[in-house]
């Protein structure tokens, strides 16, 4: 039996974290969540999830931050990292994935985008 | 022994002595009556080295001589007919410029202390009665020619010196200048003209407009600080002159007070700049950086507005999307509507927000002030708070006696209510929210004290700023527009009060205090009439 992936939810807002994990948990993943960008490089650390969707906006460690050190280790480097930022300048997804991102999202964006986004990448990881 | 003098072998010889002396070539003019006195001191000064040596017997024919000679010294008989040698001195007098030494030596055979005292009122230099002393004679003219050699001299230096300094002063911007203890001017360098659009005699004549366009006024007014007292003696000042021309420059003086060797003040020393084209860049300078932060708080503004807004909209659209799904359990249903009720609330403030602020840019927001109970308008906005997950930590202190306010309690609700959610939103710590209400005087104060994160004293004050926030990475996580607090003010003010905060500093709590006029009950009257 194939075990169900892990995806760790990094957001500071609370409705938001309640948004995408609803929507993840209907697809059959399982979900932890972060509030902030230093809990999210201690759950990294200790559960290593498959994907983290993490908000760029994050207080204490921002997620450009936290997705440098998590894709600079090597031992977490594969670990999918999907931004979620607010700010939609096509600048701003350059950044995202220069810091080593594998996917970008803008909000707001529908439950259907990122369940197809989430999946995709997991799926390109399985393959890999 | 001749009694006119003679040549004396001894004198000859001296003179040899000064054969190389450039005083040698001194042009000497001799007057007196006597043909045989002018070859006797013709020969004495030939033999001692002077090669330009010229006697007149005539003093009639004194003028033309002296003029076309311009003798380094004169020897002069006094009594002589035509006229005497007093007369002389007073006919050679309009010829000799005032910088100029002219060394007269009288030789005469009067003797009389008179004759002495006269000569040497008129200006002779030295008096000399015959028979003379050719030695004597000699040395007297030699030092006398040594100290014109020594005028002259002082006076070469002091015109080039004179000849530089102005150099420097006319290629100078800046007015160089010297006045009076009481600020009138004595002395002001080429540039005043191009500077203070009047020439320097106007200047100079007219004590007043100097007083003014120098010093801002003299010693001891107070636009100077030149007191004449210690710590008093220099200044430099700027300030805004109106020429004469009706130009209006702006000036920057730096001036002393110049004492004497006793320390007693004798004048005041200046230097005047214009720093009118200075100061507009300075300015020029302070507005761009005005503009420049301005507009990047307003672009800061909009990524955070559209943060502000991007969220509860991404929320509402999503869980919209996951409730038109067929299989929702009931207990997430009602989570999801009460989350997106949540947003909606907090979109709405936003909204309403940014409404105010455009209502308060275009100034078409109004007040409708009544009578009102100042504990009613907190006990309201207290409510939804107090029902809220955060109720616990509310506490009143109202004082025991408060007397009504004039306050559209509709606004005044809404400042309230802004003032209670950032002390609940600034302290995620928890801590004790105390509202209090006070009368001070003629005014009733609201008080909204926190034990949460503080705020920087240097901050206090632009808090209620337009769109500003604290910069502090430790409250990245609390979100807001920077709207609250400056609309709460622009409220506060319609209500002719007063709005501030007061912390401690960082992790110190902050009070928010709000006064607005009291409505006083008339001295005297009864207020237990009903």
């Amino acid at each position: 039996m194939v075990k169900s992936p892990h995806v760790l939810i990094a957001e500071d807002e609370a409705s938001l974290r309640l948004l995408f994990g609803a929507t993840l948990k209907r697809t059959g993943v399982r979900v932890t969540e972060a509030c902030d960008g230093a809990q999210v490089l201690a759950l990294v650390e200790r559960d290593r999830p498959d994907l983290i969707l993490l908000d760029v906006g994050l207080p204490k460690i921002d997620g450009h931050a936290v997705c440098r050190a998590v894709k600079s280790a090597p031992e977490t480097a594969d670990v999918v990292v999907v931004l979620v930022t607010a700010r939609a300048q096509p600048a701003d997804r350059a950044e995202g994935l220069a810091h080593g991102a594998d996917e970008y999202l803008t909000k707001p964006f529908s439950p259907a985008r990122l369940i197809e986004v989430v999946q995709r990448c997991l799926r390109d990881v399985e393959e890999h | 022994m001749n009694r006119t003098g003679s040549v004396d072998p001894q004198g000859a010889r001296f003179a040899s002595d000064l054969d190389d002396r450039p005083a040698l070539s001194a042009r000497i003019l001799a007057i007196d009556d006597e043909p045989l006195n002018t070859r006797v001191l013709q020969r004495l000064l030939e033999h001692a080295g002077y090669r330009d040596v010229h006697c007149l017997t005539d003093p009639r024919d004194v003028l033309p001589s002296f003029l076309e000679m311009r003798p380094d010294l004169v020897l002069l008989d006094l009594h002589m007919p035509y006229f005497d040698g007093f007369a002389v001195m007073e006919r050679l007098q309009p010829w000799l410029s005032p910088d100029e030494y002219l060394p007269i030596v009288v030789l005469t055979a009067d003797i009389t202390p008179e004759a002495k005292r006269r000569a040497l009122a008129a200006g002779a230099a030295d008096f000399l009665t015959k028979p003379f002393d050719s030695v004597e004679v000699l040395l007297r003219i030699q030092n006398l020619l040594e100290i014109r050699s020594l005028h002259q001299q002082l006076r070469q230096r002091t015109d080039l010196l004179e000849e530089r300094l102005g150099g420097i002063l006319d290629s100078l911007d800046q007015v160089v200048w010297s006045a009076t203890m009481d600020g009138r001017p004595t002395f002001v360098s080429p540039a005043v003209e191009p500077l203070f659009g009047t020439p320097a005699t106007r200047l100079l004549d007219d004590p007043q407009l100097g007083r003014a366009l120098l010093l801002a006024g003299g010693v001891g007014h107070p636009w100077n600080g030149l007191t004449g007292s210690p710590g008093g003696d220099s200044d430099e000042l700027e300030y805004q002159i109106t020429r004469p021309d009706g130009v209006e420059r702006w000036l920057r003086t730096r001036c002393r007070i110049v004492r004497d060797a006793d320390g007693a003040p004798i004048r005041i020393d200046g230097i005047s700049a214009d720093i009118t084209e200075h100061r507009r860049l300075v300015e020029e300078v302070a507005r761009l950086a005005a503009e420049r932060e301005m507009n990047r708080i307003k672009r800061e503004f909009v990524s955070i507005a559209s943060h502000e807004l991007r969220t509860p909209l991404s929320a509402l659209v999503g869980f919209s999307e996951l409730l038109l799904q067929p299989d929702v359990a009931e207990d997430e249903r009602q989570l999801w509507t009460q989350t997106m009720y949540g947003e909606s609330l907090r979109l709405t403030q936003i909204v309403d927000d940014l409404l105010d602020l455009s209502r308060i840019e275009a100034g078409r927001i109004t007040i409708d002030p009544v009578p009102v109970d100042p504990r009613e308008v907190v006990d309201r906005a207290l409510a939804p708070f107090e029902a809220g997950p955060d109720g616990t930590r509310l506490a009143r202190d109202y004082a025991a006696e408060l007397p009504l306010i004039p306050a559209d309690s509709a606004k005044l609700g809404q400042v309230l209510t802004n003032l209670l959610s950032n002390a609940i939103k600034y302290s995620p710590d928890g801590g004790a929210i105390i509202v209090r209400i006070t009368q001070a005087g003629e005014v009733v104060r609201f008080s909204v004290v926190d034990q949460g994160l503080g705020i920087p004293t240097e901050e206090l004050r632009r808090l209620f700023e337009r769109f500003y926030r604290v910069q502090e990475s430790d409250r990245g996580g609390i979100r807001g527009t920077g709207l609250g607090l400056y609309i709460s003010k622009q409220l506060v003010e319609l209500h002719d009060g007063r709005i501030w905060a007061e912390s401690a500093g960082l992790g110190k709590g902050s009070t928010f205090v709000l006064e607005l006029p009291a409505i006083m009950s008339p001295v005297g009257a009864e207020v237990d009439h009903g």
